[in-house]
């Protein structure tokens, strides 16, 4: 029965709207932004007003991962997003008439189980999106998930949310030290231009519940908040990237990512960033991300192969690392189709974080 | 052995080489009778489909519906905090029928695609991106997009980019030529546009699948006291109400049939009989009859099949043609949204296929049998005297059918019964007819004593009936059919038109969100205004309405109460029974076997309370039950009933001054319908509706005229050396056809004679049977003289075509055979 | 009475081409009582439709009663079957759903000279009176024979043409009927032209014609 109104709704939603690109979803993430406003270098960030939607840009997201252990041990991971796209460059008339569309995931990864979950929404109308409450709080959700803040910052919050076999009441503190990425927040993605802006909270400090089953469990961990808008992320020659997000032992967190052109020469670069507040920048001569084994995962769309364990080193910083999944059964087979999970850290340092892969 | 008996099977084949006419003539019966009905399956399984999709809107599960309790429509506010209350599987609806300027009526539905539940995701599939392409744009934002499909574009000729208007000057949004699942007959507009577009802010109903129980407690904590979580029964409602409805198409598919067989009977007689002669042949040669009797049943077989085939493949156009105006019907009576272009179902060829086949290959065989059996013996009796004591043997059975049908009416209560006694009349009539023509022939023959010419002529009625009967039999069948389902559509056109006229006196129908009392107090415009409140309760396993009645409206009237208690009315309006009193239509007491002074039993707002029928009222159409309570009453009992609009007078009919009145109130098109637009509205409705009877009476007709074709082109063939004679004797051409022709012309109207009768006795079956069986009520029984003899002229020009044709050629076959009239 | 003149007849039976008659002239009088005689499948059979009108000929004229048969319409020679020819036919050829009366009278209606009077007597003589309201089913072959004698004669024909009058009937009742046909054909004054393969009733008649491949010749 639910692959019968799986199925329903995916041939509903293919007369909807024909795809250009027959299996290529991230080719959205291509189009050049016609209208949209563009992504320029040497932009000056402002808080609180940056953490809520800039309509004038195509994509945005806001997005955390989560490494959380239970009472005894078991490693879960949580990762929960919220999507905005604007649909078109014209003002927003709001109402029914909004030109933005949402989307949220929400993922668990528990020792014995994985699920994940896909909502759509209209703006607009109040089913979705990231607004100032009533009482000024910062309020992103969409139907019943919610990350409530008590200030209009994200933090101090409670995120509720859930999947089919799994829910989390998780609460989330960090301190307001935001982190730009790439030359003040101007994050580039390729030689010929493409750019976001981008910044992350990456020390989200976290307990909470998680119920696998309607079982609770008592977890605690780190988590970290990433905020990424533009209106073309891709090249037209980049088939999609590799992400990932590391809490060291050392107290560091380090996040790379990596896009990958068809042509084979990739475009990577990073962040090493401590809690005190200090970011270093890391270019492509910063950075070796090779990876070193694949996983094939049969699925029901067919099987894929990912590259579930990678190599990272950091010559100048001293840093090599194994970065490997915990457990292989982390792909989201939403309508954009990507892996992500949690990784364990080994080597030079040690530590938990997560792994996204997309484009492939 | 094998041997000899393909020469046998040859042998007896070969007939048809030579003639091709006939051939064709058994091809066509099987053809056209099978086709019909096959179409007729067809209509009737592909409307049974969209009612059991009904528990789902446009693929979605809707087993459970939400509205308000005290509005119609629900809010937009409360939707969206349904959905984060956790209720994330419920989707907004707006559903809408609107004229256009053009006097279409269109059937909308609007939702939010991005809100329809799927499943938890069944993990690794991939799902179609709605994050990209124009069309979620186009579909979202002005002049946003209006989805119609291919049909309805036709019927109402909209092409891709055209703005239907609506009779107040909006202008819907362009259209699109496209449909989506189970949109059916009806135009889709995101509810988002459609909300705009209409001028509303609340959603008709949200709709929802199944929520257990823990999420039926808390949405009734929630939201109870605001909100009402209902039992979609669509899917059950739908096809008990039109359980009728098919029955009586699928009947009418069997006239068809029937018919069709008339014509292979006819066909395969007369090709038996030509080859009596081979038989006899066979016979000397040492065939043996079983062999014979093979041949002949595979002979059987394959016009069985082919008939068949041919006959559901003819069923596609056909119930493609048909199929528009049974989707119209379900729409206007039952609401059901069936679409207008009929479901292709291979399993229901096959099964068509096969019961085709095999009722088709035992109608053939037996007298295929028979006549092989005995060649000889047949060849010897005279036509006449085969004629006559047949005749005379189903003239017997027709009496028998007749006083069985008497017997049976005051107990016949179920459809089936219905049918029965129908099947009785119908062939009661056609048992006769043989013995009533032998007997208008020799009363015939005996009046006119004094002119040989016209002696003649009757006396060839005896000569040619025998070829004729079985189209003479057709031809009364649809006759008589078309006179009593004519004679049942002409009484209900006439009854409702006259119901329409007095219920309908308001100028203007107002829906009630539009306005409210405080708006109309003071407008000089209005003469009188009648709020009309309802109240939807179930009573015997169906849908019913307690109405609140103004007794001071102008519209009321007392009029149409039939059957009623002493001093109802007095009574009722005071209310002073120590139960309430109350009137119930006529549905009520047909369907649900309520009588005057029963008491029932009905919801409402202050809990269960019994109410007394003291009387029945007409409600044509109405496939609810209906009570009607005083106004004053009915607040007392249903204060949380809904409003569903305003009947409003114009002072001095003026119009125009209304019109601009209610404009400044706000009220917009979707609120508003005149009292003409109604009626007309009404009756194109009806005759719609009707349309689909009319059309298969037509085809019948049809049928039978190519019967009648048939035969007397047998005929022509088995008389030719007595009409060669006829020739030879020197008589002229006119004279010929003069002979040969006016004892069709007699015989024709003798099956109209009969037909008569028979058809009114139809007629009255059909009215106060089937009708009060099916649906519950009745009406006055109205024959309209112009109709019948439009028809019966109809039928003679049929006939005489008939024989036209049949006579072409004829001068040239009869020449020839002038040469073959001496001679061993 | 009529002329055959110069005529060609030729049809095709089985893939053979079958001449019945090949430059053949034949004249009769009025009022003679000839025999056709000639083999099966000689073609006497459509000699009697050539006369009769019944059939076309390859070449030559017909000309019957002084009417050419081949340059009249069609009209006017079923015209000249209906008030001047009688035909009686091997298989009677009776309309069964009329009575004796009726049929007999047939022909002469449809002339337009019937009278009632001079039926009876015709009927009278052809010792059928007794069965006017009998069917044709209801009686023997030889009743049979003489209402269609009857028939073709009762509207005073100038020329009746019989084929095969007894073929279906027994000796003695050919006989009967033979006798009958010659005599009332005699006395309504109609010549008489009798297609037979029988010597004995050849032996009725005046004259004998005997056909064979295409050609005529006189009989002893």
């Amino acid at each position: 029965m639910p692959n019968l109104f799986f199925l329903l709704r995916t041939l509903l939603l293919l007369t909807v709207i024909p795809f250009v690109k027959a299996q290529d979803p991230y080719q959205l993430l291509r189009q050049p932004g016609e209208g949209f406003a563009s992504v320029v270098p040497g932009r000056v960030f402002e808080f609180p007003r940056d953490h809520y939607p800039h309509e004038k840009y195509k994509i945005e997201w806001w997005y955390l991962t989560a490494n959380l252990t239970d009472e005894d041990g078991n490693d879960f991971g949580v990762h929960w997003t919220l999507f905005r796209q604007a649909m078109n460059a014209k003002t927003n008339q709001g109402g029914w008439q909004s030109n933005q569309i949402w989307m949220a995931h929400a993922a668990v990864s528990a020792p014995n189980s994985f699920s994940f979950s896909q909502k759509f929404a209209r703006g607009g109308v109040g089913q979705a999106g990231v607004e100032r409450s009533d009482a000024g709080g910062f309020e992103a959700w969409m139907d019943e998930w919610l990350w409530r803040a008590q200030s209009s910052a994200p933090f101090p919050a409670l995120l509720t949310a859930g999947t089919e076999n799994h829910r989390f009441e998780l609460t989330l503190s960090a301190n307001d030290k935001w982190v730009l990425q790439g030359e003040g927040g101007y994050s580039q993605k390729s030689n010929s231009g493409q750019a976001s802006y981008y910044y992350s909270q990456p020390f989200v400090e976290i307990s909470g519940t998680i119920w696998v089953d309607d079982l609770p469990f008592e977890v605690k961990g780190n988590g970290w908040l990433d905020r990424e808008w533009s209106s073309q992320p891709l090249s037209g020659d980049q088939a999609g990237w590799d992400w990932v997000s590391l809490h060291l032992s050392d107290g560091s967190a380090l996040m790379v990512y990596q896009l990958r052109h068809n042509s084979g020469e990739h475009y990577i670069s990073g962040s090493l960033a401590r809690k005190a507040g200090q970011t270093t920048f890391l270019g492509p001569d910063d950075i070796l991300l090779t990876p070193v084994s694949e996983t094939t995962l049969e699925l029901p769309g067919g099987s894929r192969t990912l590259p579930l364990e990678w190599h990272l080193s950091l010559p100048r910083l001293n840093i090599e690392l194994n970065v490997a999944a915990l457990r292989a059964s982390s792909w989201l087979g939403t309508a954009f189709p990507y892996w992500e999970g949690p990784v364990t850290v080994e080597g030079s340092h040690h530590g938990m974080g997560y792994l996204e892969l997309t484009g492939y | 052995m094998t041997r000899r008996f393909i020469i046998a099977l040859a042998t007896t084949l070969s007939f048809y080489r030579s003639n091709k006419l006939q051939g064709l003539f058994v091809l066509l019966g099987l053809v056209l009778g099978c086709g019909l009905y096959t179409a007729v399956a067809q209509i009737n399984a592909s409307a049974r489909a969209s009612y059991a999709e009904a528990d789902k809107i446009l693929g979605a599960s809707s087993q459970l519906r939400i509205s308000d309790r005290q509005q119609t429509g629900v809010s937009v506010d409360d939707y969206i905090k349904l959905r984060r209350s956790g209720f994330s599987t419920v989707y907004p609806v707006l559903e809408a029928r609107l004229p256009t300027s053009e006097g279409a009526l269109i059937s909308f539905i609007a939702t939010d695609l991005l809100a329809l539940p799927i499943a938890p995701a069944a993990q690794e599939t991939d799902v179609e991106n709605p994050f990209r392409g124009s069309d979620w744009s186009r579909l979202t934002q002005p002049p946003y997009e209006m989805w119609v499909p291919a049909q309805i574009a036709k019927k109402i000729g909209v092409r891709d980019g055209d703005r239907v208007e609506l009779p107040d000057g909006t202008r819907l949004p362009p259209a699109s030529i496209r449909s989506q699942t189970q949109q059916n007959d009806r135009v889709f507009m995101d509810i988002g546009a459609a909300l705009n577009v209409l001028g509303t802010d609340r959603l008709s109903y949200l709709a929802v699948g199944e929520l257990d129980d823990n999420q039926q407690t808390l949405f009734q904590e929630q939201f109870g006291d605001r909100l009402a979580l209902s039992r979609n029964t669509e899917a059950f409602d739908l096809s008990q109400l039109t359980q009728s409805l098919h029955t009586n198409l699928t009947a009418l598919g069997l006239l068809s049939f029937i018919v069709g067989v008339f014509i292979v009977f006819n066909a395969v007689n007369f090709s038996l009989s030509a080859r009596t002669k081979v038989f006899r042949v066979l016979d000397e040669l040492g065939v043996p009859a079983p062999e014979v009797g093979l041949a002949i049943l595979i002979e059987t077989l394959i016009w069985s099949l082919t008939g068949a085939l041919l006959g559901t493949l003819l069923a596609q156009p056909v119930s493609t043609a048909l199929m528009p105006a049974v989707a119209s019907t379900m729409q206007n009576i039952y609401g059901a949204h069936v679409s207008s272009v009929p479901l292709f179902n291979g399993e229901l060829f096959l099964k068509a296929l096969a019961l085709a086949s095999a009722g088709l290959a035992m109608t053939l065989m037996l007298p295929l049998m028979l006549i092989a059996s005995e060649p000889a013996a047949r060849a010897t009796l005279g036509p006449i005297q085969v004629g006559r004591s047949s005749s005379r043997a189903l003239a017997a059975v027709g009496t028998i059918m007749i006083l069985a049908a008497c017997a049976i009416y005051p107990f016949a209560s179920s459809l089936i019964q219905g049918f029965g006694l129908l099947a009785l009349i119908l062939f009661a009539g056609i048992a006769l007819l043989p013995a009533v023509i032998i007997s208008v022939a020799a009363f015939g023959k005996a009046a006119l004593g004094y002119s040989w010419l016209g002696r003649w002529a009757f006396a060839d009625i005896l000569s040619q009936l025998p070829h004729l009967r079985l189209a003479l039999m057709a031809l009364l069948l649809t006759l008589i059919a078309n006179i009593g389902v004519t004679s049942l559509v002409g009484s209900f056109r006439i009854a409702l038109t006259d119901w329409l006229e007095t219920r309908l006196s308001a100028d203007y129908y107002i829906s009630d969100k539009a306005l409210s009392s405080t708006d109309l107090i003071g407008q000089s415009w209005i003469s009188a205004a009648h709020q009309r409140k309802v109240a939807e309760v179930r009573f015997s396993g169906r849908k019913a309405e307690v109405i609140g009645i103004d007794v001071t409206a102008p519209d009321f009237q007392q009029g149409s109460v039939i059957d009623a208690e002493p001093n109802a009315f007095a009574r009722w309006i005071n209310s002073v029974d120590t139960e309430t009193p109350v009137f119930a239509n006529e549905q009520v007491r047909y369907l649900a076997g309520v009588q005057v002074g029963d008491a029932v039993n009905l919801m409402t707002n202050l809990g269960p309370h019994a109410f007394r029928v003291i009387g029945f009222f007409h409600d044509y159409g109405n496939t609810k039950y209906a009570f009607h309570l005083p106004k004053e009453r009915f607040d007392i009992l249903y204060p949380r009933a809904e409003v569903q609009g305003w009947g409003i007078w114009v002072t001095d009919k003026d119009i125009y001054k209304a019109e601009v009145g209610l404009n400044k109130l706000g009220v917009g098109p979707a609120d508003l319908i005149s009292q003409n637009d109604v009626l007309l509205l009404s009756m194109s409705i009806f005759d719609r509706t009707f349309a689909i009877t009319r059309a298969l009476n037509a085809l019948t007709l049809v049928v039978a005229g190519v019967a009648i074709f048939a035969s007397l082109l047998s005929l022509y063939q088995l008389r030719r050396p007595e009409y060669a004679l006829w020739r030879a004797i020197g008589m002229r051409w006119i004279e010929f056809f003069c002979v040969a022709g006016s004892p069709v012309i007699l015989m024709t109207g003798v099956v109209m004679i009969i037909s008569l009768p028979m058809g009114v006795a139809l007629a009255w079956l059909l009215i106060n049977k089937i009708n009060v069986i099916s649906f519950g009520w009745t009406m006055p029984m109205v024959l309209s003289a112009s109709s019948i003899a439009f028809l019966f002229c109809l039928v003679l020009c049929l006939v005489f075509m008939a024989f036209l044709l049949a006579s072409l050629g004829q001068r040239t076959a009869v020449s020839s055979a002038l040469k073959q009239l001496a001679g061993e | 009475m009529f002329q055959l003149q110069n005529i060609d007849k030729a049809f095709r039976d089985r893939g053979e081409v079958i001449h019945v008659a090949r430059n053949l002239t034949w004249e009769l009088a009025s009022g003679a009582k000839t025999a056709l005689m000639g083999e099966s499948g000689a073609g006497k059979t459509t000699i009697m439709n050539i006369i009769a009108g019944l059939d076309s000929v390859d070449k030559g004229t017909v000309t019957v009663n002084g009417i050419k048969l081949s340059s009249v319409s069609n009209r006017e020679v079923s015209d000249y079957r209906r008030n001047h020819l009688g035909l009686i036919f091997q298989k009677f050829h009776l309309v069964p759903t009329l009575d004796v009366w009726d049929n007999a009278a047939l022909q002469a209606r449809l002339a337009g000279c019937f009278d009632a009077e001079a039926a009876e007597s015709l009927l009278n003589r052809l010792e059928i009176q007794h069965l006017i309201n009998h069917y044709p089913s209801q009686l023997s072959g030889g009743q049979q024979q003489r209402v269609a004698i009857a028939r073709a004669l009762m509207h005073r024909p100038k020329l009746v043409l019989a084929d095969e009058p007894t073929g279906n009937l027994d000796e003695a009742t050919s006989d009967k009927v033979i006798e009958l046909l010659v005599d009332t054909a005699t006395s309504v004054g109609s010549s008489l032209v009798v297609v037979t393969h029988s010597h004995k009733v050849a032996s009725h008649l005046n004259e004998c014609w005997h056909l064979a491949s295409g050609t005529l010749t006189p009989s002893a």
